[in-house]
């Protein structure tokens, strides 16, 4: 009863934040609605309708983030910025207001101790990475990497001069997994066509509940040859706080032996994530095993971390050679010492 | 005393940079795929190495198929083409090394400069170094740049099929360089074939053994 009053009032209140939201964009839905500040600055207040109502922000409406706006008295005097800037860093407290712990990471990490320290004006502000009215997951998709390359160009660069394969790096490993050294890792593998795009709305039947087997999975790709969806792994963070809390540079993981060992942290944790028509994601969470089963090297081709999802079978296989390498020439060796020994023997006997 | 040169300047080089080589990669290789048991190097270092020796080793290469493709001293690789003939000569080599060599038999092949590979070394030899090798050091180039090979790595089947079949020949490798080194050292005296392949000539081996039963 209880849980059914509750849905009534959730679906109330989307209600009514869907119907102010079409009042507030039947202004702000058109182009070249501008705000003017003191330096001569402006402000494009134009909101892309379709985009807003894709965002994650959708459902808590304008009004979540814009509490201080009284629709009785809008447009009318508002409060004052001295610049764009200074507008957007005020911005921020709406966003702390639902995304406190992200916010606290943030504070304390190389982002928002730049803005403190630099007059408050400078350093990256949420809004900078994240597209206010059309934020999506952040694990949906490889956006937010541009992002950060936008501020960090030459970081393809300094990332060549060190680390091996680093392209590949930089596209399957999110930059929070090695900037943000505490954080817990793991593994979303994802559908991806032929041409290298994100299967919408994934491939084939994922049920929640019990963790996908490699043979699931197995029979699940075995269908999709003919289509020729594969699935790549990323290598992610496993929450939105933990992604903020960005350590220095020098803090950062260079030591490759964090992933590229057996047993490595990062793939305790997998998931199969699929994007839906509406944008958004849904893991299914699977056995750590499917990354480095015999079974599924063709069903997971498209992943593979050097030492971490090394298949156990081969390590058997190995360790036979290397013992028959060794035995047998010894074996050999001895017998030739002792046929000799016999056959001189046996000579000197006649 | 009758010396053969059974082993040219080129292959001599060839030879012992390929071995040289071949033991870095192996050494490199059990860092980079067991970097949670071994610590000899970083596991950066023995990634640096491994794809530098590759490199070298995929040069060194041609110059054993420049050497080979160019002079008449290909014809050690020629395959019999007779497959009884083949056949009575591989069990003959393998009755020698699982039977004969324990009674004192002599060797049933007779190098020669133009023929120096016993029948078994010549098939094995042929798919090492014409199937084996160019697999694995393709693949181990796919491996080197993952983006910039995507299109062949996928055509291939993908990045862990690719990564499969560079480890199932790197524990292949591993195996056969320890039987190349035993089986290099079945002669009458235990160096003669790895000295020839310092010096370029090669004893003959009855001669040396009437010598040995003499002094």
């Amino acid at each position: 009863m209880r849980v059914a009053a509750a849905f009534a009032i959730l679906l109330l209140a989307a209600a009514q934040a869907a119907a102010s939201d079409a009042e507030c964009l039947a202004c702000h839905g058109q182009q070249g609605l501008t705000k003017s500040f003191p330096k001569g600055e402006t402000l494009s207040l134009h909101v892309d309708g379709e985009a807003f109502a894709k965002s994650v922000h959708a459902p808590v409406g304008c009004s979540a983030c814009h509490a201080a706006i009284d629709p009785k008295t809008h447009p009318g005097k508002t409060r004052e910025f001295p610049s764009v800037r200074a507008y957007a860093i005020a911005a921020v407290e709406a966003c702390r207001g639902c995304h406190e712990p992200i916010y606290d990471a943030w504070l304390g990490s190389p982002h928002g101790k730049t803005r403190a320290r630099e007059s408050g004006l400078q350093g990256p502000i949420c809004a900078d990475c994240h597209q206010p009215h059309a934020v999506s997951r952040a694990s949906v998709g490889t956006k937010l990497k541009e992002t950060c390359l936008t501020c960090h160009a030459n970081a393809p660069d300094a990332h060549a001069k060190w680390l091996p394969n680093s392209r590949r790096h930089l596209a399957v490993v999110a930059c929070a997994a090695c900037h943000a050294p505490a954080a817990k890792r793991k593994v979303d593998l994802r559908f991806y066509d032929a041409a290298g795009q994100e299967v919408v709305g994934g491939y084939g039947e994922l049920q929640p509940g019990r963790p996908l087997d490699e043979k699931t999975l197995g029979e699940l790709m075995h269908g999709a040859r003919g289509s020729r969806v594969r699935l790549v792994g990323r290598v992610e963070v496993t929450s939105g706080d933990q992604a903020h809390a960005m350590a220095e540079r020098e803090q950062a993981l260079k030591d490759c032996t964090t992933c590229h060992r057996k047993g490595a942290e990062a793939f305790q944790n997998v998931t199969v994530s699929v994007v839906g028509p509406d944008g958004k994601r849904t893991h299914y969470e699977a056995q750590k095993e499917v990354l480095s089963s015999p079974t599924s090297v063709d069903s997971v081709r498209g992943f593979y971390a050097i030492g971490a999802t090394r298949v156990g079978v081969l390590d058997i296989v190995l360790l036979l050679v290397l013992a028959a390498g060794i035995a047998a020439p010894l074996g050999h060796y001895a017998l030739r010492r002792i046929m000799k020994r016999r056959h001189s023997n046996g000579q000197d006997l006649h | 005393m009758a010396r053969i040169y059974i082993n040219p300047l080129p292959v001599r080089i060839w030879h012992w940079t390929n071995a040289l080589g071949f033991v870095f990669l192996i050494v490199t290789g059990f860092h980079i795929r067991y970097a949670d048991v071994l610590s000899l190097m970083s596991f950066a270092t023995a990634v640096r190495v491994h794809n530098w020796v590759g490199f070298v080793l995929i040069a060194n290469y041609f110059i054993w198929l420049g050497f080979y493709l160019f002079t008449d001293k290909i014809t050690v690789y020629h395959p019999e083409l007779d497959p009884r003939k083949y056949y009575k000569a591989s069990l003959r080599q393998a009755l020698y090394y699982g039977y004969g060599i324990f009674r004192g038999d002599p060797n049933p092949h007779h190098a020669t400069a133009y023929r120096k590979f016993n029948a078994l070394q010549s098939i094995t030899y042929q798919i090492v170094m014409i199937v084996l090798v160019p697999i694995q050091f393709y693949s181990g180039v796919l491996l080197w740049d993952l983006e910039r090979f995507a299109g062949s790595i996928e055509l291939f089947g993908g990045v862990r099929v690719v990564a499969t079949v560079h480890v199932a020949l790197f524990i292949f490798f591993t195996g056969f360089i320890f039987g190349h080194a035993y089986l290099a050292s079945l002669s009458t005296r235990p160096f003669a074939h790895y000295k020839a392949m310092i010096t370029g000539y090669e004893e003959d081996e009855d001669e040396l053994k009437v010598k040995q039963r003499s002094g």
